[in-house]
């Protein structure tokens, strides 16, 4: 949920050579990956609910396995290994192509935030440092910032070994649900995998009533060093929060404390075209 | 589109993706009554007197649960808050009941159609329009027991009401996206309550009064006794061949 993105601007399978979608003939997918304004620039106090202001400084991700099958049961895959990408740089960041798709309807597309390996590579955002300290951590995301509620300043450095896989991508741009790509005949169908980094601060895992919060997580700074860690965050039971600052909803998860709730949440990060959602399963 | 407003609009009649007519037997029982007392992860064995849920409805769906996938009854989820969408309705329970918890209860025999059930959403029953039973008065959920730890006995009693309990997302005192193993052509579809989910991060040593000591709203144990309520985990359902 990003409220700030202009959905105009979204590249949604923007179709860059208007051509037929069927007929025998072959097109591209063109890849991206993009955190939107979330992530590049702020998250607003107006987005909270307790007036807290989000504002990143790093946000690598590991984006890779992007894979798709046609409708008749073609599968094609992007060549390229898992890449990191630092999404507080200005994107979208192009991820790949696969090229010589038949033209049609890939109705089964996904990708993944897998952890970081040896082989993992950087992206032109990412350093040669963090790349090394994403695969010695085996991270799958890395975020670092600062939040503000206008008189306390908390910063935050959160790494998390939380690879995720998301299937069966749907895109809901144009008021209507459609399921994967559709490849134009001889054109190219650029492709967004979208994250999310407001909902590293939802106050429920499932719930369309979700709001963010950031009052809890600051509050968790026990040593008031200025910094929440995440071991400060374990040390929270979510029991402890009145449900009335916040349902911290777990679905049917068994999360109990506050940093379970954000490793958690890392795994609803991923998206499909801006809004669009996947299926998402754990390693 | 809120989380109920697609299931409320979809019957077993919805004409969507129904498969065959098929009866679906549905029970009800705890893990209390299946297996006595039970252990709190704060070390707390807590035995039940009475334990008493206004039960509104039973909606069995096509929609996964979100989980936590390592851990999982179910493989997938969907990846966005509020991205739980219940889908088809295969078959639905809707007469109220006061389920004694204490106990197992078959509570209906009803109609529905064969799919793959994967979730299901618990309605508690809001007392407000009627009294369902004496013993749940202006609440959705009664308790009575005694919590034993290292040699310390806490007599305690607990309530909820249906505001406790409610999803603002659908303005009903509902819990979605409760894990459904198994898989069958209609058949048994077998509710077990875990009270000990519900009490599993009471503190039971920061009561106080008389015995029995009542969680308080407000209080610490009454805010741990309504997360546990809100779990959906605390409404695992098997879908068994009878």
């Amino acid at each position: 949920m990003n409220d700030m993105t202009d959905r105009t601007a979204l590249p949604l399978l923007t179709i860059l050579f208007a051509v037929g979608c069927t007929g025998g003939g072959e097109g591209e997918a063109r890849f991206e990956t993009w955190g939107e304004e979330y992530i590049e620039q702020e998250i607003p106090a107006a987005e909270f609910e307790d007036g807290w202001t989000v504002t990143y400084d790093k946000f690598l991700v590991v984006i890779g396995d992007v894979t798709l099958a046609h409708a008749d049961g073609d599968q094609a895959s992007l060549p390229d290994g898992p890449r990191v990408y630092d999404l507080n740089t200005t994107g979208p960041h192009d991820v790949g192509v696969v090229g010589a798709l038949a033209a049609g309807d890939w109705t089964t597309v996904g990708y993944a935030t897998p952890a970081a390996t040896g082989s993992t590579t950087a992206h032109a955002s990412v350093s040669e440092a963090e790349l090394q300290m994403m695969r010695d951590q085996g991270y799958s995301v890395f975020a670092s910032g600062s939040a503000t509620d206008g008189t306390t300043t908390k910063s935050f450095a959160w790494g998390f070994a939380e690879p995720a896989t998301y299937a069966r991508c749907v895109d809901v741009g144009g008021g209507q649900e459609i399921d994967g790509i559709v490849v134009p005949d001889g054109g190219v169908v650029s492709v967004q995998l979208t994250i999310h980094g407001d909902h590293l601060f939802y106050d429920d895992l499932q719930s369309s009533a979700a709001g963010l919060r950031f009052a809890h997580i600051a509050a968790a700074d026990t040593n008031d060093d200025g910094e929440v860690t995440l071991a400060e965050l374990d040390a929270v039971d979510l029991s402890s929060i009145p449900t009335s600052e916040g349902t911290y909803g777990v679905a049917a998860t068994s999360v109990t404390t506050l940093g379970g709730f954000v490793r958690a949440s890392t795994r609803t990060l991923g998206h499909f075209n801006g809004e669009g959602h996947c299926d998402v399963s754990g390693e | 589109m809120g989380v109920s407003a697609l299931g409320w609009g979809l019957g077993c009649d919805s004409g969507t993706t129904s498969g065959r007519r098929v009866s679906y037997v549905i029970e009800a029982t705890s893990d209390v009554a299946e297996r006595g007392p039970v252990e709190t992860s704060l070390g707390w064995s807590v035995t039940l007197d009475a334990a008493t849920m206004g039960l509104s409805h039973l909606l069995f769906v096509e929609g996964t649960p979100v989980a936590q996938w390592r851990e999982l009854l179910v493989p997938q989820a969907h990846a966005h808050p509020g991205h739980y969408v219940e889908g088809q309705i295969f078959a639905e329970l809707l007469a109220p009941t006061a389920l004694d918890l204490t106990t197992s209860t078959r509570l209906a025999v009803v109609e529905g159609t064969t799919g793959e059930i994967r979730s299901a959403i618990v309605g508690f029953y809001d007392p407000r329009a009627e009294v369902l039973d004496p013993a749940l008065g202006d609440a959705v959920v009664v308790l009575s027991g005694t919590a034993e730890r290292d040699g310390a006995t806490v007599a305690f009693t607990a309530e909820a009401t249906a505001a406790d309990v409610l999803d603002e997302a659908i303005a009903l005192p509902d819990v979605s996206g409760c894990p459904v193993s198994g898989d069958a052509e209609g058949g048994l579809l077998r509710l077990e309550v875990s009270i000990g989910l519900w009490l599993d991060r009471v503190p039971f040593d920061q009561l106080a009064g008389d015995a029995p000591a009542p969680f308080m709203r407000g209080e610490a144990p009454h805010n741990a006794f309504v997360r546990g309520l809100r779990k959906a985990l605390a409404y695992p359902i098997e879908h068994l061949t009878t």
